[in-house]
């Protein structure tokens, strides 16, 4: 169906474009998302959002890293690695916003991947790893980002390292001090 | 991932972590395909100054500033993007600082980040290590004991014309920011901002 012009004066006024470029940037952002998306997706996840400010978070991501594609240099790190940090980057725009370090509720897991054959497996899976995360939204915002980029985005200490700008030995030294205190807060 | 392991008695929470995972629902990649096909942007600004449109809007508030320096009105707020320099006491001269400052110079934002990909300012790339608005912020979400201070001074970094202008920041060192601001020397006060 043809979309309403008039509807959309902006439409309008926008200089007409190829529609080969429109193609062509589907099919990039279509790539970008088939490699990476899952790991995006699951660092905002681990990081507290929901299943909805997730999706959305993830989206502003790939937007961001579709407008600045030119500014990627392969010789920098990998794809993951720069994505990850724009994911950082707008899940710090979304914190400033809110004005304030924030815990967001665990509200919903219907997008957690279970292989459990009974519903009462299944919710006590979901009780589980929503204690687990509630536990990682009190540790130190430094904590949750280690946490996020490891298990979240599954990325390596290199990578993680390559992410935040620090060496893969301190990676290692501070995800091992945030599990030792996610742990603590487990137990009590 | 690799198969890094933590230490025995982390190793049970370590797998149990590796185990958590979380399906996007299965339009969104094709959502996002189409999205981008009809040319949509990202909601937040990454860069804003770089867009053509926010170019043209800087170019047309410089040229008022100018006007108003003339006829000796009031100042107009501005944005500055300052790469690089060593801000946070990591010895390497790769952090840039962004402030917005109303007509009255106060800062109403500030962002400190890490120049990773080498832009020589502010790009999605980065690694952002702090960023507050107009009130002073300190992030209390880990142990405060064993924070360090640092301050490089001076400049003219609020485009005052006298370079009175510090940066302070305080941290776990070189990359753990907590607290930024703004130090301007006035004799022997300082005023942070």
């Amino acid at each position: 169906m043809t979309e309403p012009l008039l509807h959309d004066p902006e439409r309008l006024r926008r200089p007409a474009e190829a529609p080969a470029e429109a193609e062509s940037r589907g099919a990039r952002m279509a790539e970008w998302y088939r490699q990476h998306g899952r790991a995006v997706y699951n660092y905002f996840r681990f990081l507290g959002a929901g299943p909805d400010e997730a999706d959305d978070l993830t989206a502003e991501t790939f937007f961001r890293a579709l407008r600045a594609e030119d500014q990627y240099d392969s010789g920098r790190g990998s794809a993951r690695t720069w994505l990850c940090r724009i994911a950082h980057n707008a899940w710090c725009d979304t914190v400033r916003r809110a004005k304030r370090r924030r815990s967001l509720p665990i509200a919903s897991f219907r997008d957690l991947a279970v292989d459990a054959p009974s519903p009462e497996e299944r919710l006590l899976r979901e009780e589980r790893v929503a204690s687990l995360l509630a536990a990682v939204s009190t540790l130190p915002t430094a904590d949750q980002e280690l946490i996020g980029l490891r298990y979240g985005s599954d990325l390596d200490f290199a990578a993680i390292g390559a992410t935040l700008g620090v060496s893969e030995g301190t990676v290692r030294t501070r995800l091992w001090r945030a599990l030792g205190r996610l742990r603590k807060v487990l137990a009590e | 991932m690799t198969d890094e392991h933590p230490p025995g008695p982390l190793t049970s929470l370590d797998d149990e972590l590796r185990r958590v995972r979380f399906e996007p629902r299965a339009s969104l990649g094709a959502e996002l395909a189409g999205r981008a096909r009809r040319g949509e942007q990202p909601v937040g600004a990454v860069h804003p100054w770089q867009s053509f449109r926010v170019r043209s809007a800087m170019a047309l508030v410089g040229v008022a500033a100018a006007a108003a320096l003339v006829v000796g009105a009031t100042p107009l707020p501005r944005n500055i993007d300052l790469c690089c320099q060593d801000f946070d006491g990591g010895r390497d001269e790769n952090d840039g600082i962004v402030l917005s400052l109303d007509p009255d110079g106060r800062v109403t934002e500030l962002l400190l980040y890490e120049d990773l990909d080498g832009s020589h300012s502010r790009s999605a790339g980065d690694a952002v290590r702090f960023a507050r608005g107009a009130e002073l912020l300190m992030d209390a979400s880990g142990p405060q004991e064993t924070l360090n201070t640092f301050v490089r001074c001076c400049q003219d970094l609020d485009g005052g014309g006298v370079a009175d202008d510090g940066v302070v920041v305080m941290g776990r060192f070189p990359d753990e920011v907590r607290f930024a601001a703004l130090v301007e020397y006035h004799g022997e006060h300082k005023v942070l901002r």
